[in-house]
């Protein structure tokens, strides 16, 4: 299942710039892992071993997966996974 | 619930989130607004915290803001009432510079002060309009006085690392007005209807994926909304620090 992972800004150094990509994966887990073998670094980013990082959200589509089942939420082919972290300056 | 004309709003930081959020929320009738920052104006500034000029160059903020806002042209409404406050918000004066407020706009550049100001504002029942820009990126949130989902329903806490600033990675002045913008519609819609308001959280992308609304919910174990973070313990706002622009972030 192909699902479209939006990233933000501070992470597209890891993505050679890129601010969506594709990976393979029937869950959120497994999009990560995808993502971290294309775009390595990008698993410690976003999760520790206590589960996603505190200040960071990840939207199955538009809903966070905190609200559904974490990071064993189910994805469909061509759903999307947005990364949103909580940004500092002002 | 208060009105715009009969709101008396606190505005914490008076840098770039700060200056479109005042400047349209005075230009709509507000009443009365306090602006608390202990810092001066800077040339690094000026592109992006527009109610400064280049004559304001070392200034202290606050005055140098006060002076711009009282300024405006108000053509249906009375002079608005402008304070100041010149210190930084910190958790021992924090009850104190809230109270008599009706409304929270956290325009501070820190996520330390941004989580200081979550929490004050919800132990002290007051509605907060959260946001924060780095880069080319921003997010707003309103949260209501004592219900709904409060900023560390969404973004939990602080990060053990070192997390970006506009200070060291930059930030591009368009975003801050996108997001500063939003911070005045929410405080507006805040005022009048916190109900409804409360628990949007918008996220800015200049680069191409521009503006997007996500409705969130009071998460379940926060520990603002559960009551564990019942006082402004220093050293819950000691775990992250501003990183240099010349390394990368570990956080996102």
């Amino acid at each position: 299942m192909s699902i479209t992972v939006r990233i933000p800004t501070p992470l597209r150094t890891l993505t050679e710039g890129e601010d969506e990509v594709s990976v393979e994966g029937g869950n959120v887990a497994q999009v990560i892992d995808a993502l971290e073998a294309a775009h390595p670094g990008l698993k410690d980013r976003l999760v520790d071993d206590k589960g996603v990082r505190r200040f960071v959200n990840l939207y199955a589509n538009d809903e966070d997966i905190r609200f559904l089942d974490g990071l064993e939420t189910p994805l469909a082919d061509g759903d999307t996974l947005s990364i949103i972290p909580a940004i500092a300056g002002g | 619930m208060t009105g715009l004309a009969q709101a008396r709003v606190l505005v914490i930081g008076c840098g770039g989130l700060a200056a479109s959020a005042t400047r349209a929320l005075v230009e709509a009738g507000l009443r009365a607004l306090t602006l608390v920052d202990d810092d001066r104006v800077d040339l690094s500034n000026l592109h992006r915290q527009t109610l400064f000029r280049t004559e304001d160059l070392g200034r202290s903020k606050v005055e140098a803001a006060a002076e711009a806002l009282r300024a405006l042209p108000r053509p249906h409404a009375a002079p608005v009432q402008v304070e100041t406050r010149t210190t930084r918000f910190l958790p021992d004066n924090a009850e104190t510079l809230l109270a008599g407020h009706d409304l929270v706009i956290d325009g501070t550049d820190n996520l330390a002060s941004k989580f200081l100001v979550a929490d004050a504002a919800r132990l002290a029942r007051i509605p907060a309009v959260h946001g924060g820009v780095v880069r080319w990126t921003g997010w707003a949130l309103a949260s209501a006085a004592s219900q709904g989902p409060c900023m560390r329903c969404v973004f939990e806490d602080l990060p053990a690392g070192r997390v970006e600033t506009c200070a060291g990675a930059g930030v591009v002045g368009p975003v801050v007005g996108v997001v500063s913008a939003l911070s005045a519609a929410l405080a507006v819609d805040l005022l009048a209807r916190a109900d409804v308001a409360a628990g949007r959280l918008y996220s800015y992308d200049a680069l191409g994926r521009g503006l997007r609304q996500t409705r969130v919910r009071a998460r379940s174990g926060c520990p603002l909304c559960d009551g564990q973070v019942a006082d402004l313990n220093i050293s819950r706002y000691m775990t992250c620090r501003p990183f240099p622009s010349n390394q990368e972030s570990p956080c996102p």
